[in-house]
């Protein structure tokens, strides 16, 4: 098939191939393969394939997770409300730009996102609302049960068919208002306390904004609110969105395919660092309970849903029972936690150093090798000492992945060191630690 | 009827199952030296304490259950890590101190040359994952190496408790490897035995849930055989957390039944075998300053340290907090102003 014969009108512009000329997107990752090799001086094609993937791999890591080694305070405690953009931008063919519908990539992405931010973030509280035909309307509120928002979720995008033979509304259609959402939104998070952070993530699929009012001064009521809004497009970019998450601290990412919007959404999971902007937020002593779990051979009536059910978790205050944790007494309003939810958010606090590679990239030389550690390393490690360690291992063929036992030859793949363990790693485990484990099995 | 078509998909199935089981060994030498002179000791009143098993005492009962394990399938895999007070250390597989040995050394056995093979090159996963174990050249690596680690301990860091966030955290890093790197098709389940004889030190609890959370993700469950006086509350949570057993026996001498009847099972196999279960897990915090176990206390809202009293600055990240709700019902006195008299107080608690 001759690709540069093809009527390229239809296709719009933001989809180009890898190198450069237009086609389909899954059609672009297959041209251009030959323009990642290189030559050496005798003109042999250096086999540095596996390091480039390396490279590539860990620059996606680094960037995705933001590992960063000073300490920034961060908005642990967080309230949000998950706006989507049910309109007509929703139901767009499946054409140009994603292989599944836009539907099912919205339903997949906010599902994980749900389940992350919840595992990251125990103690927060999420809640939904959707646009469509103009209006904006609250399904849930804020809660801390994952369980309900992905049955809410579930029942908006893959909705059971109803018992009797009425025909089920059309969920999706007509026109997004911002306007409407950012309102019942900020009316939703004034009575929330003090200390937590406050805020909205919307995943919007359209190019246009249907609002009753000027949407402008929406914003900057969100701004004197310390709201932070954050907007993820599936399409286009727009200049509203643009300034609502510029006004408000947040961030406004568009994706390019299916699996970027995943990753812009979930990277909203992670807490984001507080801004001296954010005067609402005051820091506070919150008074919490610690219960005690108890046998599995008692049976009690449990006050979430008024039961007779073994084990549970008992309120050190007024003694009521709970199945699970964490969750608000209803009697005391105290809230109730175990110490593994507390210490499940430690790792933001605590983050593991970046590890700085070894083997100084292509083309560096020896004077200004010392250079490429600035600024990747802590206050207080010795910098001259891990350069003298660096020059000394990259002579080195016979080193050990520390973490894994795996031997990484000195060409070919990326060897990394952490800075206060002095140990080596490979490209994996040093994605595995700064992603999943955040602990240097050398540090300990 | 053997040729059912459910008999066979299990069979099928059981093939491509492959079990690994990392053993994490508690190498405290101060703990475990204290005990052997305890056991030598003819007074009376240490007549309890000469119901702990001393070390090689230990050592044996864990290689008789290693056989055990790994006769009774010939897919069974097993890694052993030794916790040691300053860095934990690998005894099997095991790198000569994590470098490679050069392709021209000679090697005493063919077995050992094996072994240094299995961490050259990820090819040779596959054969480690393809032969199986052979016991005898286990257990000589393992002595050895226990040995070597024995005899270069630093007398300085011995009293600080072995590092088991360590042992873990890089038992976790090898079990990543080989799920990458395991032959298409087969099913790995993973499991970490722990045996603890030093106590808990605080400083590790951060480190050790944030091991456990990532086991928990891996589907890897831990079990915790406790062979000191005193529970180990970490372990408890972690077991719990991640599914696992945790025991410490009554009789520590007939170490060997218990290993051989808990510890043996697998993973598919624990709903059918009556397991010791934990009656009540101490999930409760305790305070960051005073150290005891609370019921109620305050958070911080910035860094989530615990405090069992109110105070006016977090200690930890040094944050301060501002007028609260208890002080207009008098539940706590309100902070007195710099240079001014102290307003007379209402009831307070």
């Amino acid at each position: 098939m001759d690709i540069d014969a093809e009527d390229d009108n239809e296709i719009p512009d933001h989809v180009h191939g890898a190198s450069g000329d237009t086609g389909y997107v899954w059609e672009g990752q297959f041209t251009g393969a030959w323009s990642m090799l290189d030559d050496n001086q005798e003109g042999q094609i250096i086999n540095d394939l596996q390091l480039k993937e390396q490279v590539r791999k860990r620059q996606r890591l680094t960037s995705m997770t933001t590992v960063t080694d000073s300490i920034v305070r961060k908005g642990i405690i967080r309230f949000m409300y998950l706006i989507l953009d049910l309109s007509a931008g929703v139901l767009q063919p499946v054409a140009h730009d994603l292989k599944q519908s836009r539907v099912s990539v919205m339903h997949e992405a906010t599902s994980d996102f749900v389940k992350e931010f919840f595992d990251q973030n125990p103690l927060s509280q999420m809640g939904l609302i959707v646009t469509r035909r103009g209006l904006a309307e609250k399904i849930l509120e804020l809660t801390g049960g994952q369980k309900s928002m992905l049955t809410e979720l579930k029942e908006i995008f893959d909705p059971s068919p109803r018992a009797d033979d009425e025909p089920t509304p059309d969920p999706f259609g007509g026109d997004p208002s911002i306007q409407n959402s950012l309102l019942i939104a900020h009316s939703a998070l004034q009575s929330i306390p003090q200390y937590g952070s406050r805020e909205i993530v919307i995943a919007y699929s359209s190019l246009s904004t249907c609002d009753p009012g000027d949407v402008m001064t929406t914003i900057q009521l969100m701004k004197d609110s310390s709201v932070r809004c954050s907007v993820v497009a599936l399409d286009a970019e727009m200049y509203v969105c643009k300034k609502l998450s510029h006004d408000t601290n947040g961030t406004y990412g568009v994706a390019l395919h299916q699996e970027s919007f995943k990753e812009l959404l979930l990277a909203h999971a992670l807490p984001p660092p507080t801004t001296t902007k954010q005067k609402n937020m005051k820091p506070a002593l919150i008074r919490m309970g610690f219960p005690q779990r108890r046998s599995d051979n008692l049976f009690s009536i449990c006050n979430c849903h008024s039961e007779i059910k073994a084990g549970g978790y008992i309120c050190p205050r007024c003694k009521c029972k709970y199945c699970d944790l964490p969750t608000e007494c209803t009697v005391c309003n105290l809230t109730l936690v175990s110490s593994p939810h507390l210490a499940r958010s430690y790792h933001h606090l605590f983050p593991v150093a970046p590890f700085v590679e070894i083997d100084a990239p292509k083309g560096v030389d020896a004077r200004t090798a010392g250079q490429r550690f600035d600024g990747t390393m802590s206050v207080g490690t010795d910098v001259n000492r891990i350069i003298e360690l660096c020059g000394n291992m990259s002579k080195d063929n016979t080193l050990c992945c520390f973490g894994c036992l795996k031997h990484i030859p000195r060409e070919n793949s990326l060897r990394l060191l952490c800075t206060r363990c002095e140990k080596v790693f490979c490209v994996e485990c040093d994605g595995f630690i700064h992603q999943s484990l955040h602990n240097c099995p050398g540090c300990e | 009827n053997p040729f059912d078509k459910k008999t066979r998909l299990a069979v099928e199935s059981a093939r491509e199952n492959i079990q690994l089981l990392v053993v994490l060994l508690d190498t405290n030498p101060y703990i475990w030296g204290k005990r052997r002179s305890d056991q030598n000791q003819p007074s009376s009143y240490k007549q309890n304490l000469k119901t702990l098993i001393n070390f090689s005492q230990f050592l044996n009962h864990v290689l008789l259950f290693t056989n055990a394990y790994l006769s009774s399938n010939s897919k069974n895999k097993i890694a052993f890590i030794a916790a040691h007070p300053k860095e934990s250390k690998f005894l099997f597989p095991h790198t000569s101190t994590d470098r490679v040995q050069s392709e021209n050394a000679t090697t005493t056995t063919t077995g050992e040359q094996d072994l240094l093979r299995i961490v050259r090159s990820d090819k040779a996963t596959e054969e480690f994952f393809l032969k199986e174990i052979n016991f005898n050249t286990l257990r000589n690596t393992v002595i050895k190496q226990l040995e070597e680690t024995f005899t270069e301990t630093d007398d300085e860091l011995v009293v600080k408790g072995s590092s088991l966030a360590g042992a873990f955290s890089r038992a976790l890093c090898f079990i990543n490897r080989l799920e990458r790197e395991k032959p298409i098709g087969t099913t790995l389940n993973s499991r970490v035995l722990a045996f603890q004889v030093s106590p808990d030190i605080s400083m590790q609890y951060i480190s050790i849930m944030n091991a456990i959370f990532s086991a928990q993700k891996m589907n890897v469950t831990l079990d915790s055989c406790i062979l000191s006086t005193e529970d180990s509350s970490f372990l408890q949570q972690a077991s719990y957390i991640t599914g696992g057993v945790y025991l410490k026996p009554l009789k520590q001498e007939g170490l060997i039944q218990y290993l051989l009847s808990v510890f043996i099972v697998d993973k598919s196999l624990r709903g059918l075998v009556q397991l010791p279960v934990q009656a009540t897990i101490d999930f409760r915090a305790a305070c960051f300053e005073t150290k005891k176990q609370i019921d109620l206390g305050y958070v911080c809202s910035v860094c989530l340290s615990i405090f069992d009293q109110h105070k006016w600055s977090c200690s930890t990240c040094g944050v301060k907090f501002e007028v609260l709700q208890q002080v207009r019902t008098g539940a706590i006195q309100p902070k007195p102003k710099p240079g001014s008299q102290p307003t007379n107080n209402t009831q307070s608690k």
